[in-house]
């Protein structure tokens, strides 16, 4: 088996040549392609930590802002219960009030109501009382009474001061001695002669006192038969008498008392709307002075 | 019946003459360069990659891996050197595969050019890491005695590389041969796949043993001069 030198040297050489090519075409490519894979890869670990680490970073600062949330959130939501229980507590104290004051109000109403259905029940019984004292006067009016009421008038035209006794003096000069008498019922005999006897027992200074203030001279006794009487009917004077001498009025009725007494009483019942309810609502009925009445009743004329 | 390529003669004047051995060596640099060429030459260096590449990568850092498990720390440093024997041998054999080749590691002319490189490379690569007076001195290991029969060792094991590799590679085609004429079918396929093995594992031996060469030439010196220099505690450091 002979061994061919030729071959060998030119094997040897082959086998370099072989090892040049292959270090050029397949070992320095193959190598330096896996080092430039593996700072590659080396470069994103590196990278991968470094986003990891700002990942991290994000993640503690995304924690302590989602604290710093939840804390606001949780101080919102106590200042939110807050208002809304303040906010609930007001509407309530609104409600309440509006609900005291209407309640107040509904008071007020049902008080007024009853001051006015009492003031009502009141009104009637007063014209129930006057009613029936005008019904019982009236059926109690006869002649005696009439005669008692003509002294109670004889008895106040001898009473009049000096001023009303100018005044009258002056009226009768005025009427032309006309005397003008309303009774309820008509006067008997007995009657007018009493009320001419008064009149003639008064006239004698009336009639003084007229010429003296008019100038005129008359005899007491001429002056006392010029006096006309003029005699009318008022039923509704129920028990009375008037003198009607030009603008004076000599009066005593029952009529008047009455009317005095109702009008007294309604004023004084009409403060009862002003005072609150109570005890004292009948206060003004029962005070006797707002229904005293009194006996003469002068009403001046114009 | 051929024993080597080296007797199949295409072309000769004088000294000079072009074998069957050479033409099918430069048949398979021709397929090693041209693969290697196509393969690389769009090489990717993201992280994708065709599948070409990769198979080339895991060859690259398989061949890395063996050398650094051979006990050679810079692997790069005798990557060109024994990955080319490696793949040379193996492709060699790969191809007997293919009807009418002739592997060169059949020729003894060839596994002595590869066994002559080893025996070249070892004393290089030892006196590169240690220096020549280093490397010299390991022949004297552990006597001065031991000089001749290193010496002996030294030319006998580069000798039994290309004796090694060129038997079973041999014996391997005349096997082939000689069952083609006894048994021409079937049982030749069979032994052809064993042969395949066989050139495979030879590849491999004929790597691993240039490497543990190699290393020994090299790595094995410097741990005696890290154990001569330990015991000495009291001297300054070295700057």
């Amino acid at each position: 088996m002979p061994i061919d030198w030729f071959t060998v040297i030119a094997q040897g050489i082959n086998f370099l040549l072989l090892l040049w090519l292959l270090k050029h075409f397949l070992y320095h490519p193959i190598i330096d392609g896996l080092d430039a894979r593996e700072k590659k890869i080396a470069g994103i670990l590196a990278d991968t930590d470094t986003s990891k680490a700002q990942a991290e970073n994000l993640r503690t600062e995304y924690e302590s802002k989602l604290a710093q949330i939840k804390q606001e959130r949780t101080q919102l939501v106590g200042e939110a219960k807050n208002e809304a229980q303040t906010a609930s507590q007001n509407l309530l104290d609104d409600a309440r009030h509006n609900a005291e004051q209407i309640v107040k109000k509904r008071v007020e109403a049902l008080r007024l109501e009853m001051a006015e259905l009492k003031q009502d029940v009141l009104q009637q019984n007063i014209q129930e009382v006057y009613a029936l004292s005008r019904k019982v006067l009236t059926e109690l009016a006869d002649g005696d009474l009439q005669t008692k009421m003509i002294d109670k008038l004889v008895q106040r035209l001898n009473t009049v001061d000096d001023d009303q006794h100018a005044a009258l003096t002056r009226a009768l000069a005025n009427s032309g001695n006309q005397i003008v008498v309303r009774s309820a019922q008509s006067l008997t005999q007995a009657q007018r002669t009493q009320l001419l006897a008064c009149l003639q027992q008064c006239l004698p200074s009336l009639t003084k006192d007229a010429s003296q203030n008019s100038g005129v001279n008359t005899a007491p006794s001429d002056h006392a038969h010029s006096i006309k009487l003029s005699e009318s009917i008022v039923p509704s004077l129920i028990n009375g008498i008037e003198l009607t001498i030009g603008g004076w009025k000599l009066a005593w009725s029952a009529d008047n008392y009455l009317a005095e007494l109702q009008e007294d009483v309604e004023a004084g019942f009409s403060p009862v709307k002003e005072k609150p309810l109570g005890p004292n609502v009948n206060e003004g009925t029962d005070n006797p002075e707002a229904y005293t009445a009194h006996p003469e009743a002068e009403i001046p004329h114009a | 019946m051929h024993i080597s390529p080296d007797e199949i003669i295409y072309w000769q004047y004088g000294f000079f003459k072009i074998s069957a051995t050479l033409v099918f060596t430069w048949v398979v640099m021709f397929v090693l360069v041209s693969a290697s060429y196509l393969i690389t030459r769009n090489l990717k260096k993201g992280l994708h990659r065709s599948r070409w590449q990769n198979g080339l990568e895991m060859l690259v850092l398989t061949i890395q891996q063996q050398i650094t498990d051979a006990g050679l720390t810079k692997p790069r440093v005798y990557m060109g050197f024994l990955g080319t024997l490696f793949l040379f041998i193996a492709m060699s054999n790969l191809l007997t595969i293919v009807p009418g080749f002739e592997p060169p590691t059949g020729s003894l002319s060839t596994t002595i050019a590869l066994a002559a490189c080893v025996f070249v490379s070892v004393p290089y690569y030892g006196i590169k890491n240690r220096g020549i007076k280093g490397y010299l001195s390991s022949y004297t290991q552990p006597t001065p005695f031991m000089l001749p029969f290193n010496v002996i060792g030294e030319l006998s094991r580069t000798l039994a590389l290309a004796v090694r590799l060129f038997g079973n590679m041999m014996s391997g085609a005349m096997i082939l041969a000689i069952l083609l004429v006894i048994s021409p079918f079937i049982f030749p396929v069979i032994m052809s796949v064993l042969g395949l093995l066989t050139g495979m594992v030879q590849a491999y031996i004929f790597f691993v043993l240039a490497s543990v060469y190699i290393g020994a030439a090299s790595v094995v010196t410097k741990q005696q001069s890290l154990t001569l220099r330990s015991p000495k505690p009291n001297q300054p450091k070295e700057k």
